[in-house]
């Protein structure tokens, strides 16, 4: 299911002409490999990762930090990159007249 | 000698001016231009001390930043030391000229892009490359912006989600090989399956060449170029570029030799070569001289990865750093330049101090570029055909200007910037075999005389050439972009289709 989000936001991005919609798209596509690697670093069964020094350790497994960690910074940096290109879009909008990005050229 | 405890320091002192130029924002103060200085010259002096700790510590150094096995670690070699170069040079010019950076924004965009290019080179595992490779790019798209261009900083913004969604995907992949993030080849990683193991080359090979512009998805430089200030554009053409060929070379090149994976080397030397030759043809077309320079670093950047690919990564570290001497130096001349229709104007010693650069960008005669170009040659026939016309259109694109004598005085420094930039690519390219008899001294100056004759030639047939001056090499934006996927969709043919 992953795989067709992330090949639909890529279709979606080359495809569309209006900047905005790019944006969406590549906020899909960036949304749809997050989920992958959550995917990919879930553990059935496994306690939250948290280590404390007076419980012995527990037969269960612990997860791996890693994935929520990296993923946790991917949406933080996704967050801050979505704000700043929607602002300089609409800038751009007022420089160029258009967000079509089949009118838009150097 | 260094402590291990100043290393620690190199990233964070551009953070933590920029926590104190904050700080003191909140009184109602700026002190943005002296911290920008400030963090500058403590880095440049940390830096130094680097390189000569870097030069007696062969084997390499891994600091950890706190305690226990997990704790986050910088990590240098001997190697890293080209990339110090491409970082220090734009870096000493960037602090000459903090005019170039206007208003209090921009130079706080500009001590982020500090700490992310300095976290970039030191860190150890792919997690924190990332992080500070998102960084960097991110306070670029806002320096890039800084004088009211728009346009080009959202080009460059669409190029870059389609480099980090790319990036992540392969930190996806490597995760999911069972590899630890610290080490790009490790025997997790060898016993790995072969299908994940594809996919993260794959996926961080388009990645990094999509941010090094490799063709086709090169044409976001010249505009970020021309839209810029010189400063940034320095930093640009020095170190963002070629920070993807440093990801080449940390992340890619390493796992895909230790796997076996050669169609993975064959689909980057492709494009790599492609990338020497194409953009150095299109300088010949093009009518704007910073369009030209932006041009010509991406070409270098293709000679230095096709090096790299080849196993030469001593010597693609060496290209990145003197094409950071060559490039800093003609970015800045630009205070010194006027430009007109075809016609670049200026006093003599800022066309000497462009002629350096030119001489150091382009590799002629007996540089340490020419040099690293010829072991290219050498080893494969091709290659001859390929460098040679890359050089000679990229000398036609410098010559098919009209250079007159005139214009702006210019700074005073930029002629001893020259000859420090001389002395720093002597230190960097010492080590480098000449071979640079009068025979061959012959040989080039014939190619430069032909390069001299033809951009003459284009020059005075210019009506004759008009239409194909306006054409631009894509229609608009959205066939660049495409450009960008179409790297990854030539991979994902030739990597996971078994093409080679």
């Amino acid at each position: 299911m992953l795989e067709v989000i992330i090949a639909l936001a890529t279709v979606g991005f080359l495809a569309s002409d209006n900047l905005v919609r790019k944006v969406m798209c590549a906020s899909l596509m960036e949304s749809a490999i997050i989920l992958t690697f959550l995917h990919v670093g879930h553990m059935p069964e496994a306690r939250a990762p948290i280590l404390d020094p007076n419980l012995r350790p527990p037969a269960q497994p612990m997860a791996d930090p890693l994935p929520q960690a990296l993923m946790l910074t991917a949406i933080v940096i996704g967050v801050c990159f979505n704000a700043l290109i929607l602002a300089f879009i609409a800038r751009v909008k007022r420089e160029h007249g258009t967000l079509n990005a089949s009118m838009l050229h150097d | 000698m260094i402590e291990p405890v100043w290393v620690r320091l190199f990233p964070f002192v551009p953070v933590g001016a920029f926590v104190v130029v904050l700080g003191a924002h909140a009184f109602g103060w700026d002190i943005s231009r002296s911290a920008l200085r400030v963090s500058a010259l403590l880095q440049g002096a940390i830096g130094v001390a680097l390189w000569a700790w870097l030069e007696s510590t062969p084997e390499g150094v891994q600091i950890a930043l706190g305690n226990g096995p997990g704790a986050i670690a910088f990590a240098l070699g001997p190697q890293e030391r080209r990339m110090l170069v491409a970082y220090l040079v734009p870096l000493g010019a960037a602090t000459i000229q903090v005019h170039h950076w206007p208003d209090f924004a921009a130079r706080c965009a500009a001590l982020l892009y500090m700490a992310g290019c300095s976290g970039l080179w030191v860190t150890h595992d792919l997690f924190n490359f990332y992080v500070w490779y998102e960084l960097m790019t991110m306070a670029a798209y806002v320096l890039i912006a800084a004088r009211g261009q728009h346009y080009a900083s959202v080009k460059y913004m669409l190029f870059g989600v389609v480099s980090s969604s790319l990036l992540l995907g392969g930190i996806v992949a490597h995760y999911a090989t069972g590899a630890p993030l610290t080490m790009a080849v490790s025997p997790e990683w060898i016993q790995a399956p072969d299908s994940w193991q594809r996919w993260k080359l794959l996926m961080l090979g388009s990645a990094f060449m999509v941010h090094s512009a490799f063709v086709p998805a090169w044409t976001w430089v010249p505009t970020c170029h021309a839209a810029t200030v010189p400063s940034m554009s320095a930093f640009l053409a020095s170190y963002t570029l070629m920070g993807g060929l440093y990801g080449l070379h940390r992340w890619v090149l390493p796992a895909a030799r230790a796997a076996g994976h050669w169609e993975v080397l064959q689909w980057i030397e492709t494009l790599a070569a492609i990338t020497s030759v194409v953009p150095a043809v299109g300088m010949v077309f093009e009518r704007e001289f910073k369009r030209c320079v932006a041009a010509s670093s991406v070409a270098t950047a293709g000679v230095a990865g096709w090096l790299l690919v080849r196993g030469h990564s001593d010597a693609a570290l060496g290209v990145v750093a003197i094409h950071a001497v060559g490039k800093t130096l003609l970015f800045h001349s630009f205070d010194a330049l006027e430009f007109r229709e075809r016609t670049v104007v200026g006093q003599v010693a800022a066309f000497w101090t462009v002629a350096v650069g030119i001489v150091l960008g382009t590799g002629l005669g007996p540089t340490p570029l020419g040099h690293w170009k010829r072991l290219l040659i050498a080893e494969i026939p091709t290659a001859r055909l390929a460098l040679s016309v890359g050089t000679l259109c990229m000398w036609i694109g410098f010559l098919k200007f009209r250079w007159c004598v005139g214009g702006p005085q210019g700074p005073k420094w930029l002629p001893w910037a020259a000859a420090l930039s001389l002395g720093v690519v002597a230190t960097v390219g010492i080590t480098a075999e000449r071979g640079w008899g009068i025979v061959r001294g012959l040989h080039e100056g014939a190619w430069v005389a032909t390069a001299a004759w033809l951009g003459w030639w284009i020059r005075r047939t210019e009506f004759a050439w008009a239409p194909v001056w306006r054409r631009r090499p894509y229609p608009n934006l959205n066939a660049e972009l495409f450009g960008a996927f179409l790297v990854f969709f030539v991979g994902l043919v030739w990597v996971l289709g078994g093409l080679a």
